[in-house]
């Protein structure tokens, strides 16, 4: 996901790229711009010149060893060995060779599901019109089709630029913030909006986390100066200790119950990270348990639920401070607190919108699941109890998070989304505000011109569904090819558990967010004006 | 490997008394005191041999507190066997005996095997609920019983071997329908009864949902 390392003074570098397999050798040549592109970038061209759906492997001829008779052919397996290519090795012409690499069948391929369903083409350029456009198109009436075909609003592309530049942005940086702000340390409302889109693009810096989390998740009432902020933490770390004094003031039996369930999970609770890899007293843990406990007695409704400490967890090891911890929890779980309600019914609803996505995007593999008896999405259970944090490791669990953040609008963390109304492709705003300087009149639940959008989907958090979409897409061949039924469909997610690799399941979720925002942002599918049989098809999409 | 029948068997029983630490300690043999808590479901499976037969038992570990219902009542589906689990150290744990029961009574097919186990013998300082009363529980429901430890594995194996073995003795009985998966019990590949390998001397599948 980051771009290149570093500065390069030419404005386009030169590639020959061999590609050989056993049948044939095919040499391809093309310039690239090297400030602009990532490893990732690279990988995508070469399988778009090359029309690659294999694992292969990429390496460049070193300059260095030009001048000897052998000519050595150097590893370009990262971000950084592009730099050292770009730098060393492009003069007068970057020579690459790309190799194929033999996968045992079961092995999870990929790349072939992102080359199938579009990604950027020799020129560059994102190809949006893909295999799955197309499908969704199936459900689209035609008037609405033709819409989107002849009138792509300038609205539109500058969202798609935004989504073609996300493979080549790198994470917010401490100076990066720093210019977010004014010289009183407000991060003001207009710029709040590109702070999100930025995060969204490329995640924050490790050392930046402690800094701008709380701002992502709307800790701070909108607008506060640096020195507002101090305050208002001092403030709310005090009414925080308030809130810890009172449970532990309880007698011990009224307690009981619930803190030796949360201590007996804290003690089970992602310690093998660091941070929690310590004796059973260490302050590490009776921290987290303090967060849980003070939650679970402030709010007896919602009280303590398994899942709850895995969403805690990292927020504590990125701000390591427990009341700052206390009111990241608090405001992260105002939107996640419905997860954990017995009646489950946010949860079936998440399903559903899952489901249908699924059915917008790929009806043949919803077909298969629901003939299968997965049709109730339940094997994807945890992905969404935690937000998938479960499903990739600690450290990208954290990137994870701080992507998902960025796609909701301020504050949205801080109430529940409006009442569902029925579960159409309606959406209560389309405002692109700061992506197109224009703030839309008609968007009442957020007067803050969100780059970030807001919708049903999701309960509110419609990206998450995105990111459980690219995952389920990446791995709907080997499932269907396998004809894996509903037990094993769900072993195989099982086993892996912390493995799925975050840059390709984000890279296609933005896609996928993408293609989605563009049916929503279409000028015509205003709700203002949108006629019913706009959506028709869409509607009757909705059965999976 | 290929086997003659695949049991689907679920383990049960209240947080934090062990269910993961048997699991474990069934398909890897070692005992990992620190352990992710579980959410919503994981897996485990191995082979096992009963009167010279290969099976596979396809295990669901399921988390111990659950607030979604719909969930844990899917996870009965198809499930051919149950360990019922509670915690000889934690009397709670037995007291909430009969409330998992009538879940699993409710939510699975009415043959399912249910083996009681009172986890955690290793730990017999610290006992609270006596052996007897987990026999009598037992006895009383109708469910077969042991102690066990999944520290010391001690009757680890003959927990797990044991529901086979009832589920076997009811296949012999002609108590499940080997046909139907939703059972819990599917034919393997190298069974002879298997209609798709060859022998045609059994009523073709008439059930199975996939």
């Amino acid at each position: 996901m980051s771009a290149g390392i570093m500065q390069h003074e030419s404005e386009a570098v030169r590639i020959q790229v061999v590609y050989e397999d056993q049948q044939h050798v095919e040499i391809r040549a093309f310039a690239v711009d090297p400030s602009i592109t990532s490893y990732n970038n690279l990988k995508f061209l070469l399988m778009g010149a090359f029309k690659l759906q294999c694992i292969f492997a990429i390496t460049y001829l070193s300059r260095s060893a030009t001048s000897l008779d052998s000519q050595i052919y150097l590893a370009l397996n990262s971000d950084w060995d592009l730099d050292e290519a770009f730098q060393n090795a492009s003069d007068p012409i970057l020579q690459l060779r790309v190799t194929k690499i033999k996968l045992e069948d079961d092995e999870i391929n990929l790349e072939d599901d992102i080359v199938q369903r579009g990604i950027p083409s020799v020129n560059n350029k994102i190809v949006t019109k893909t295999t799955k456009t197309k499908a969704i198109s199936k459900h689209i009436s035609v008037p609405f089709k033709h819409t989107i075909k002849n009138h792509i609003s300038k609205r539109w592309s500058r969202l798609t630029s935004a989504f073609n530049d996300s493979i080549r942005h790198s994470p917010v940086t401490m100076a990066e913030w720093q210019a977010f702000l004014d010289e009183e340390g407000q991060l003001l409302r207009s710029r709040a909006e590109d702070l999100r889109m930025r995060v969204f693009n490329g995640g924050v810096e490790p050392n930046a986390r402690q800094i701008i989390w709380p701002h992502l998740l709307s800790v701070f009432p909108a607008e506060m100066t640096e020195d507002d902020r101090s305050t208002y933490l001092v403030v709310k770390g005090r009414e925080y200790a308030r809130m810890k004094l009172r449970w532990q003031g309880l007698p011990p039996e009224k307690t009981a119950d619930i803190t030796s369930m949360i201590m007996k999970d804290v003690l089970r609770t992602d310690r093998s990270y660091p941070y929690f890899a310590v004796e059973s007293n260490h302050p590490n843990l009776l921290k987290l348990f303090n967060i849980l406990a003070t939650y679970a007695f402030t709010y007896p409704e919602i009280s303590y639920c398994q899942g709850m400490s895995d969403l805690a967890a990292p927020l504590l090891v990125t701000m390591t401070d427990e009341a700052t911890t206390f009111w990241c929890f608090n405001a992260l779980m105002s939107r996640m607190k419905v997860n954990f309600s017995s009646d489950g019914s946010a949860m079936m609803t998440k399903f559903e919108h899952l489901s249908q996505l699924l059915d917008r995007w790929d009806p043949e593999f919803c077909k298969y699941l629901k003939d299968c008896g997965a049709g109730d999405m339940f094997f994807c259970y945890r992905w969404i109890l935690l937000d998938l944090k479960r499903e990739f490791s600690f450290n990208d669990a954290l990137r994870l998070y701080e992507i998902i953040w960025s796609t909701l609008p301020h504050n949205s963390l801080g109430g529940l989304p409006r009442p569902l109304s029925a579960p159409r492709l309606n959406r209560s705003c389309s405002n692109p505000g700061t992506l197109d300087s224009k703030s839309d009149a008609n968007c009442n639940d957020n007067s803050e011109a969100p780059a970030t959008y807001y919708s049903h989907y999701g309960y509110g958090s419609p990206f998450v569904l995105f990111l459980c979409l690219s995952i389920l897409l990446q791995h709907r061949d080997h499932i269907m090819r396998n004809q894996m039924d509903h037990n094993t469909m769900a072993m195989y997610f099982d086993r892996l558990v912390r493995k799925h690799d975050l840059n390709k399941v984000v890279i296609k979720a933005r896609l996928l967010f993408s293609d989605f925002l563009r049916t929503e942002l279409a000028p015509e599918s205003d709700p203002e004006t949108a006629t019913p049989g706009d959506y028709e098809g869409v509607d009757s999409s909705i059965s999976c | 490997m290929s086997y003659a029948y695949l049991f689907k068997y679920i383990i049960i029983g209240d947080t934090g008394v062990g269910k993961s630490c048997l699991l474990l300690q069934f398909t890897d043999k070692r005992f990992q005191p620190v352990h992710d808590l579980t959410i919503g479901v994981e897996f485990g499976a191995r082979m096992i041999t009963i009167d010279g037969k290969q099976i596979k038992l396809q295990i669901w570990d399921t988390a111990g507190q659950e607030s979604f219902r719909s969930i844990t009542r899917s996870y009965y589906r198809g499930a051919a066997g149950a360990l019922l689990v509670y915690d000889i150290t934690r009397r709670e744990t037995f007291n909430h005996l009969t409330t998992w029961l009538e879940d699993a009574r409710q939510h699975s097919n009415s043959n399912m095997v249910i083996m009681l186990i009172g986890n955690k013998s290793d730990l017999e300082s610290r006992r609270d609920v006596k052996k007897e009363e987990g026999e009598a529980f037992a006895r009383e429901h109708g469910l077969i019983f042991m102690e066990t430890s999944a520290k010391t594995a001690a009757n680890v194996e003959e927990a797990f071997i044991n529901t086979a073995k009832e589920i076997y003795q009811k296949i012999q009985d002609g108590a499940f329908d080997i046909n139907n998966e939703a059972n819990g019990i599917k034919l393997g590949p190298q069974n002879p009864s298997n209609p798709s390998t060859s022998v045609p001397d059994r009523p073709p599948q008439s059930g199975g949902c996939c």
